[in-house]
């Protein structure tokens, strides 16, 4: 290194430095927790304290870590492949989260471009609007909608009143009452960015497409939409993730045919104190979901959007 | 290209003064040649206007931003519109282009009220003046997407789109994101997109804007070709005086949403219809007074403030005992050194030099009358030598021509 030339070095071990709180971040809450279940998953179920065996000890040294980890055992990934019950849930998760991100996204896309086209001195107020439900307890807005989605609850009341039905709607307890509280419950995380992305989008694009011969659904098409699609793959993202894993909205609202993987995780840990079969559970989640989001980065980082 | 492009750099005072732009041997022909042949359609009462506005108005709450304009652009005109910032340049356009609706009048395009055409159906292309490229698609891509809505055939595109490329000199950057492009090239890439559809009518808000001087020549002269082969009517809109006079056939001066005049670069020059007018276009020294006499030898004003009586060219609009200005442009007014010879008959005002600049082509003098109004004059610096230089304090003569004097009432 020649002497006089140290200062990009040094600058570029600054921007380096920047970068470490978020990785901190993840080592400390994602990494740790993520290996100790990860090391759960691969142990034997035992009726003790903690609840499964071997049990790691650094006291032991080097060499009792070795003969722990020979104790390793694939029993619980076979049994998750083998029983259907569980691959039946994953499925039913996926699907659930697939049909109400879908959902979440028809709903959120007019909200937000409304949002997003009205005058700026609402803007502020419209968002602060869009987060005010959280102001409440996620599980007392739970219940409500038990108040309304049941036989004799508000909107049976409000149709039969109508005359839109003559006879009252079986809405809780299933799948329907599911879509309707996680679409209820996830709107902002799809709205939020959506509006993000419509925001900040020049108005002038669209009479540009305009000018250049596009009709006014096809200049939508064009630009305003292809334009949102960071925002539409933000907000999928943030509705479809946690959805997968959801227990409160299926448990509450869902009938016994709701399959979700969350309700099962919760059943090993809580019902069967199996942590080995829930840790299998909760590592194989954090799989399926890591596999869209890491298509997401490259699509991203390759400046596909 | 040497040759005409020196030519464009010319500031249009010198030019006028001295000759109209000369004809060097194996030029390409130019529009300013065209419309002295005789492009003069505006003055044809049977000549059918392709555009026009009548009585338009348009407001924004309480700004009115257009106000009962009418004008009439002829085909394959090169229209430009000159006025100072917030004068409703763009929103003129806006209106023609279909992005915004007269608040009361019609425009018209060959005859057909636009009122109920969508911008997507108006044989009319625009480009904005904030360029309006979509961010997501290369410059190419860019280029080609009104082709596509025409459904024009793929090789023709790409012959169109490379065209484009060629003449906006941006061949190299086709693979490009707007983003990835400096500001003179994105507004390159504007203009090549409303010019690849080939539109009747194309508007196009400050184009040239933000281009070097010599790239700005060279786009000038294609624009002029370009209309010659292709027939495109143009409006566009510039704060670039020069670049006004050199590419259009007519420029109107707009002023607070209204029309002060419309008239072929020569015209609005040396016989403007308002103070505003003569004020906005080029150097004027304008010279209040009261007409004494008027007739078809001109008008005789007596210029109190000044005290001095100013003969100008011949008026329509001047009464006996009416107040207005003279109006007089600095090339026209001659100054020599005081006491040399007899003095002018007429038109002569004396002074001393207050200030004096040198700018190459001429040297501007600003000379400070006994009445203590200060005049400008200039001079063409034909040598290279300064054979009777003046200076700081000089006493001179200032005259001119009674021809090269108007006479403004408003
Ligand atoms: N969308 C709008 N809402 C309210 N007022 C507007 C709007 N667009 C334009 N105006 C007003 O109308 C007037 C004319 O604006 P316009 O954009 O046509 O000016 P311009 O001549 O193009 O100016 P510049 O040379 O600065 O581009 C201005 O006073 C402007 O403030
Ligand atoms: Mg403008």
């Amino acid at each position: 290194m020649a002497p006089r030339s140290p200062a990009p070095k040094i600058s570029r071990w600054r921007a380096n430095l920047a970068a470490i709180p978020p990785y901190v971040w993840l080592l400390l809450f994602f990494l740790a927790p993520f290996l100790i279940i990860l090391k759960i998953s691969f142990s034997e179920a035992v009726i003790a304290q903690p609840p499964y065996s071997p049990v790691l000890s650094l006291s032991d040294g080097v060499s009792g870590l070795w003969a722990a980890v020979r104790e390793f055992t694939f029993a619980n990934y076979a049994f998750l492949a083998e029983d259907s019950l569980y691959i039946r849930a994953y499925l039913s998760s996926l699907t659930i989260a697939a049909i109400s991100t879908a959902l979440t996204l028809l709903v959120g896309y007019p909200i937000a471009l409304a949002m997003a086209r009205a005058p700026h001195g609402w803007r502020p107020l419209l968002v602060a609007l869009m987060i005010l439900p959280f102001w409440t307890s996620f599980l007392i807005r739970v219940y409500a909608w038990i108040g309304i989605l049941k036989r004799d609850g508000l909107l049976n009341q409000v149709l039969l009143w109508s005359g839109l039905i003559s006879e009252p709607l079986t809405i809780l307890n299933t799948n329907t009452a599911v879509y309707i509280g996680i679409v209820y419950t996830y709107l902002p995380f799809m709205v939020l960015p959506l509006y993000a992305a419509l925001e900040r989008q020049d108005r002038a694009l669209l009479e540009a497409a305009a000018d250049l011969g596009s009709p006014p659904l096809l200049a939508f098409w064009q630009v305003t939409v292809r334009l949102s699609l960071p925002g539409i793959v933000a907000g999928c993202l943030l509705v479809f993730i946690p959805v997968v894993g959801e227990f409160v909205i299926p448990n509450l609202l869902g009938g016994s045919s709701t399959l979700m993987i969350g309700q099962t995780l919760w059943d090993e840990f809580f019902q069967n104190r199996d942590w080995p079969l829930a840790s299998t559970v909760a590592v194989l989640l954090v799989l399926v979901l890591v596999v869209p989001i890491t298509l997401f980065q490259r699509i991203q980082s390759r400046g596909g959007l | 290209m040497d040759t005409g492009e020196d030519r464009l750099l010319i500031p249009p005072p010198a030019v006028a003064l001295t000759e109209p732009p000369g004809e060097a041997a194996g030029d390409p022909p130019r529009r300013g040649q065209q419309q002295n042949a005789g492009f003069a359609p505006w003055d044809d009462p049977a000549a059918v206007p392709l555009i026009e506005f009548e009585g338009v108005s348009k407001s924004y709450g309480e700004t009115l931003a257009v106000d009962d304009l009418s004008l009439a652009i002829y085909p394959r005109e090169f229209f430009a519109l000159l006025g100072p910032s917030g004068c409703g340049k763009t929103t003129l356009m806006r209106l023609l282009a279909g992005f915004e609706t007269p608040s009361a009048g019609t425009i018209r395009l060959e005859g057909r009220d636009l009122g109920a055409v969508p911008p997507h159906e108006r044989p009319i292309n625009m480009m904005f003046q904030s360029y309006a490229l979509f961010p997501h698609l290369s410059v190419w891509d860019n280029i080609a997407f009104g082709l596509r809505r025409d459904r024009v055939a793929k090789p023709e595109i790409a012959r169109r789109v490379d065209e484009m490329l060629t003449l906006v000199q941006l061949t190299g950057q086709a693979r490009r994101k707007p983003h990835q492009l400096s500001g003179g090239q994105r507004q390159r890439v504007a203009l090549a997109r409303s010019l690849a559809k080939r539109p009747r009518v194309l508007l196009l808000d400050e184009p040239l804007a933000a281009l070097d001087k010599k790239l700005r020549g060279e786009t000038q002269f294609e624009l002029m070709n370009l209309q010659e082969e292709v027939g495109i009517t143009f409006l566009i809109v510039t704060h670039d005086q020069e670049e006004a006079m050199v590419l259009a056939d007519r420029i109107a001066i707009m002023r607070e949403g209204r029309i002060e005049q419309v008239a072929p670069p020569r015209r609005l020059y040396e016989s403007p219809a308002s103070r505003y007018v003569a004020d906005f276009v080029g150097d004027v020294n304008l010279i209040e007074g009261t007409v004494t006499e008027s007739g078809p030898g001109g008008v005789r004003v007596a210029a109190e403030g000044i005290g001095a009586t100013l003969l100008t060219a011949p008026s329509d609009e001047a009464a006996t005992g009416a107040p207005g200005c003279v109006a007089v442009r600095p090339e026209k007014i001659a100054i020599g050194p005081a006491g040399d010879g007899p003095p002018p008959a007429h038109n002569a005002l004396e002074g001393v030099i207050y200030d004096y600049a040198y700018l190459g082509e001429y040297t501007l003098f600003r000379v400070r009358t006994a009445s203590g109004h200060l005049i400008e004059a200039s001079r063409l610096n034909r040598s290279r030598f300064d054979d009777n230089p003046l200076t700081w304090d000089d006493r001179v003569v200032l005259s001119f021509e009674a021809d090269d004097a108007v006479f403004l009432d408003r």
